[in-house]
Parts: C-alpha cells; structure tokens; sequence
C-alpha cells in the first residue's frame, strides 16, 4: 500500500498539492496503514498459535561433559545417571579377586568419539588390547577388551515408559553419546599374579583408538528429578473420590514440562495458571516425585559445551502441529520430506529419494540404526514388513553423520510402523 | 466484475501492479452499482476504474467532490483513488476466516521448502488458480488422510480432461492419462502432485497427449494415436 501512495504521489503534476497530500499521507494515512498492519498480524498470529498451543515443552536437550565440569552447568543439565557426579571408585581386592577367577571385570567406561560404522566394524572384530596392573614391584600384562554400554539407554528407556504413563506422545531423543559409551573390561589375564592383593593403577593403550578415546566424560541432559508437597483436595467423581494436589511453580517454571516418577497413584497430570495439578484417589498431602524437562534456558541456547549440545526440538511450523492434532497418516513423500524439516538439527538434510524393498536382505549397506529400539511393535512381525529405504543427499557432517539420520529415520519409523526404515547417506 | 475487490483480485491473479489500477470517481453511474464503468460489463483493467463511491462509501466520501467546490482537483483525485485503495485491501481481509488462514499457512510453508526443496521450486509452475487447487486440496488430504480420493481430484482439477485409473488389482498403481503434452512445465507439475498426493507405496504412470489403447472403446484404439501399457 506505502508503495502505491508513493508512486501515485510522484505521478502528480501540479507541485504544491503534491506536497499538501504527501504531508497528509506520510502523517496520518501511514499510521493508519500501520495499524491496519499490525490488526492483520494479530489475527494471523492468533490463529496461528491457536494449534501451536498443545504442550510442546518437552524438548530434550543432552550431550557429554567432562565430570570436573558437572557442577558449572547444572542449572539446566543434569547427569543421566546420579552415581555419575562422583569418581568412580573400584575395590582393588575384588578386581583381582575376579581375575583369578577368570571373570570378566568393568574397570572403567569411556566415550568412542567414532563413527557408526566404524564402531560396528571394531565390535565385529573383536579386537583384544593390551593392559597392564601395575604394582610396587611388578607389571602384570593383561587382556582388555571393549564392551558396548548400554546402562544409559536403559535410563532412556526408563524415561520413556515414564513418558507413557503420563500419557505423553514421545518424540524420539536425539542422543547418539550414549551409543558411543564402552566398558574397558579386563578378559583375561595369562601371567600367574602370585600373592598379589595390591596395585597402585591399571593402565590399558587401545591402540589405533587411543586418539578417539575421551575419559571421564558423563551423558547430560535437561531433565530434573525433584520432590515437593502438594495440597490435597477431594473432588468426587461418579463412583469413587478422586483428590486433586496442586504443586505451585514457585521455583519451577509454566514453560517445562512435567512428568510424574513412576508408582505414584496418578490419575493424571495437567498444568494450569497456578500450578501443576495431579489428580490422584491419594488422600494425604504428599511428597511427590517429580521430573521437569527444563526448557527456556539461556544455557540450552548458547553453545559453550565441548561436544555440541543435540536436541530433539522442533521448529514452530503450522502444519506439524495441525498433522500432530489429527488421528490421520500422510504416507506422501513431501510428509516425509517434511517430517525431516520439523527438527532444528535436521534442518539442513535432505532427502535424495526413496525406495520401498521387498526385506532386510536386498539391502545393500546398512548405515542407521534404531534410536528408539525398546519401543516393539506388538502389531506387525517383522518379517512381513518391507523395507523403505529413505536416501539422504551426502553433506558435510562429521562423525555423528550416521547418527543424524538414524535420528530422523527412527522418528519416521514412529509415523510408518506398517515398514522397517533404514537410511542410507554416502 | 461488481464490487472494488473484484478488480483488486483480477488484477492480482493477472500480475498486473497495483500501481497502475487508478480508481476515479464516475462522471455519470448507476446507484445500484459499485463499479459504474461507462461499459457495463468490462472484462479487463486497461485504463481508470470508475466506480460510484456512495454505493458503499457514503459515509466517507459525502463532502469530497462537493459541487460547489473546484479547486486543487488533483489533489482531491489522488487522495480519493488512494483512500478507494485502502478500503479495497481491508475488503479483501473481510473473506478470511479460519480456513482461509490454515490455507495460507501451508502454502507459506510450502515455499519455504518444508516439503522439501522440490516442492518449493515446482509451486513457481503453478497459476494462483491451480495454486489453489493445490493448496485446496493438500489441506483437506492433511484432515482426512485420504491420498486417493485427493490425488485424483488434484490431477482432474489442475489437467482439465485428464482420466485417472487405480489398478489395485495385482500392484498399487495409478495410470493417468493427460490430454496435454508432456511440456517440462507439466512434468514439474505432475512432480509436485505427486510429491504431495501419492502415497509411497503406490507408482503411477502418466500417458500424455495420447490414450493408451482400452479393446471395445473405439475413442482410445485409433490408429496412429494409441499410447502402449
């Protein structure tokens, strides 16, 4: 509209009423345009976060950081596991008591900071390192091998059965570390250790991994376990009495997400203005156990950590959230196209093409794997599944490359439980 | 053409400026008409629009063109074509309701490439009419998760003439006949409906210009004019 006033004012012919109606338009007509503007965007914003507005704020941000650091940043990330923000600790008499036994014994865990493959090709290979205990008068040789961790996907699995039992949806978390976890097992030992019951330290050289080893490093995320009273009200209902508690936020915040631990006689879960109200047939005021998904959180936006902070969120798009509120399945290439542009990290990717196979063994090389492995399908048996092949265009990526489109892939195989998904990049 | 928005939205979808649209106040016209062009039923917007302000305007323009009154007449009919303007945009808005704005939505994300880069090249092949169509279509297939039924409508609407047949018999497959050739403007169509309508598990097969043989149905077996299946 500016536009047209403008050139309409430049058409003019007779000067002086040019200037008389210039100062008109740029004074009062603009505002009007100004306005007219911004009544258009609210409505428009209106409507358009009238379907944005279901609760979207359990985005799960993670990475590894060093253990030294876990207290800097714990205003927002908290270690997976507890026992993590101490030292490991190992009882030197039961590690040789368990090698003379000839049991295997974990000594330490350590990040792989190696590609998918590349840690496929080193599990089926077996490999078999060289250690040695080290005490006051002598160095035993031993044997080390490296087992795959998999004690925080169990965590990760916990947190999605927690998911469930408050009923809600799951998006897959994008968190390729805890993939790239390994115990350092000792396997063996071939030296008779004598009367030993004593060492000062053990050390191990992994060879060719050596470089790609990091020690010392913990699996974060934003989720926090917390405990906090509630007040109790009875509300009857048809044919029982059901007890709503309301937690007031005070230092927790409307913006998280809220889920509560298990075992807890919850009926349900919900927010409101005052607080976080669950509704229970528990009669007594009591503690309840708690898990924010923090968000919002100046550190969840700055990148100062070491390995880079990964993130299952989601971009602010209309049609993801109109599709999320509908029952319906888009099985069109464009749905797939665009369930990948939904996450902020995937941003960037993009599909080459697909290709829908008759089962697993016509697959040529098999590149992803499934982030969401313990979620089964009770429905289909795998064997009567075919296989869609989602092809990605190569990109520059490093090492997580895999791990990003085992990411997608595994959200996509959520929307397309009637296929098994693999991607596949150069 | 009755009202201000119509020409406004004629001259949108026929890409001609703005700018250029002048609207004047009638020398003589019509009380019962908005548009008051001294030929009736004009189709196209070459020259000034006349139009009656008091059909609608009353209110607004009662003092503007006073009889008594001569001077700074330029000025009098720029301001009166730019206020015509402005009240033409805010009628436009009047029609947007729920639907409307849902439509607009998608298609914004649409050419932001949510549906992937393909979809935000091929949507410049597309007249605002077909766009529609498109955009039309693309949101109810996303409330009722019907893939067929849209992909059908969507060829048939966009390809005027065109026949689509399902073969669901021994594989999923649509074969789709298009009485216009194969232009690389209509390929990038068909690419994008595709990308949009047709479910993964299903191919489809498109005969352009030419039918492909059907025994008993003379239309589809003249010679020289018969595509293969």
């Amino acid at each position: 509209m500016k536009e047209i006033i403008q050139s309409k004012l430049d058409r003019m012919s007779d000067l002086q009423q040019r200037r008389i109606l210039k100062n008109m338009m740029l004074d009062v007509f603009k505002g009007i345009i100004d306005y007219q503007e911004d009544v258009n965007q609210e409505i428009e914003n209106r409507l358009f976060n009238e379907i944005q507005d279901r609760d979207d704020n359990f985005t799960i941000y993670n990475t590894i950081v060093k253990r030294e650091k876990l207290d800097i940043v714990s205003d927002c990330l908290f270690p997976m596991k507890e026992e993590d923000y101490e030292e490991e600790q190992y009882d030197k008499k039961e590690i040789l008591e368990k090698i003379r036994n000839n049991e295997p014994v974990k000594i330490t865990k350590i990040y792989l900071k190696k590609s998918y493959p590349e840690l496929i090709k080193m599990e089926r290979e077996k490999h078999k390192f060289k250690g040695l205990i080290i005490s006051e008068d002598k160095e035993i040789p031993i044997d080390i091998v490296l087992q795959h961790n998999e004690e925080y996907i169990a965590i990760e699995e916990e947190m999605y059965k927690i998911f469930m039992q408050n009923a809600v949806r799951w998006t897959t978390i994008n968190n390729p570390y805890i993939r790239k976890f390994y115990d350092v097992v000792i396997a063996g030992c071939q030296e008779d250790m004598g009367e030993l019951n004593e060492f000062e330290e053990i050390v191990f050289d992994l060879a060719e991994l050596e470089e790609d080893k990091c020690v010392g490093y913990v699996p974060v995320w934003n989720i926090k376990k917390t405990t906090i009273k509630g007040e109790g009200f009875p509300l009857p209902t048809k044919d029982k009495v059901n007890y709503e508690h309301v937690i007031p936020y005070k230092n927790l915040g409307y913006e998280n997400g809220y889920l509560l631990a298990p075992n807890q006689n919850m009926i349900s879960l919900r927010k409101n203005k005052d607080g976080i109200i669950i509704t229970s047939n528990e009669s007594n005021s009591i503690v309840w156990e708690l898990f924010a998904v923090l968000q919002e959180n100046n550190s969840l936006i700055n990148d100062q950590y070491e390995f880079s902070l990964l993130s299952n969120k989601k971009k602010k798009s209309f049609v993801d959230s109109f599709f999320n509120k509908g029952d319906k399945v888009i099985r069109s290439y464009s749905e797939l196209n665009r369930m990948l542009k939904s996450f902020e990290v995937t941003n960037d990717l993009q599909i080459k093409g697909i290709n829908i196979l008759d089962d697993l063994s016509a697959l040529e090389k098999d590149i992803s794997y499934d982030f969401n492995s313990y979620i089964v399908d009770e429905i289909r048996a795998d064997k009567f599944r075919k296989v869609l092949v989602i092809e990605f265009e190569a990109m520059e990526l490093d090492y997580l490359k895999n791990d990003l489109i085992s990411f997608i892939t595994s959200e996509i195989q959520q929307y397309f439980p009637e296929y098994i998904c693999k991607g596949v990049i150069d | 053409m009755d009202y201000i928005w119509d020409v406004l939205i004629k001259a949108k979808n026929e890409g001609i400026d703005l700018k250029d649209v002048r609207f004047c106040f009638a020398s003589g016209f019509s009380p019962y008409m908005e548009l008051s062009d001294s030929c009736i039923n004009f189709r196209d917007i070459d020259k000034d629009v006349e139009i009656n302000p008091y059909y609608r305007f009353f209110d607004i323009f009662k003092d503007l063109f006073d009889a008594n009154y001569y001077k700074n007449g330029e000025l009098r009919d720029v301001l009166f074509d730019l206020v015509v303007h402005f009240l033409g945009e805010l009628d436009l808005n009047r029609g947007m309701d729920r639907v409307e704005y849902h439509k607009w939505f998608f298609y914004r994300e649409l050419i932001e490439g949510t549906f992937g880069q393909r979809g935000k090249e091929n949507i410049k092949y597309f007249s605002i009419d077909e766009k529609n169509i498109l955009i039309r279509n693309l949101y109810k297939l996303y409330i009722t998760g019907d893939h067929i039924f849209y992909l059908k409508d969507t060829i048939k609407n966009i390809f005027k003439g065109s026949i689509v047949y399902l073969n669901k018999l021994d594989k999923n497959e649509f074969l789709v006949y298009i009485r216009q050739v194969d232009s690389s403007e209509n390929l990038k169509k068909m690419e994008l409906i595709e990308d949009l309508f047709l479910p993964i598990n299903f191919s489809i097969k498109i005969y352009w210009k030419f039918h492909f043989g059907i025994i008993d149905v003379a239309e589809t077996m003249r010679i020289g004019s018969i595509a293969n299946y």
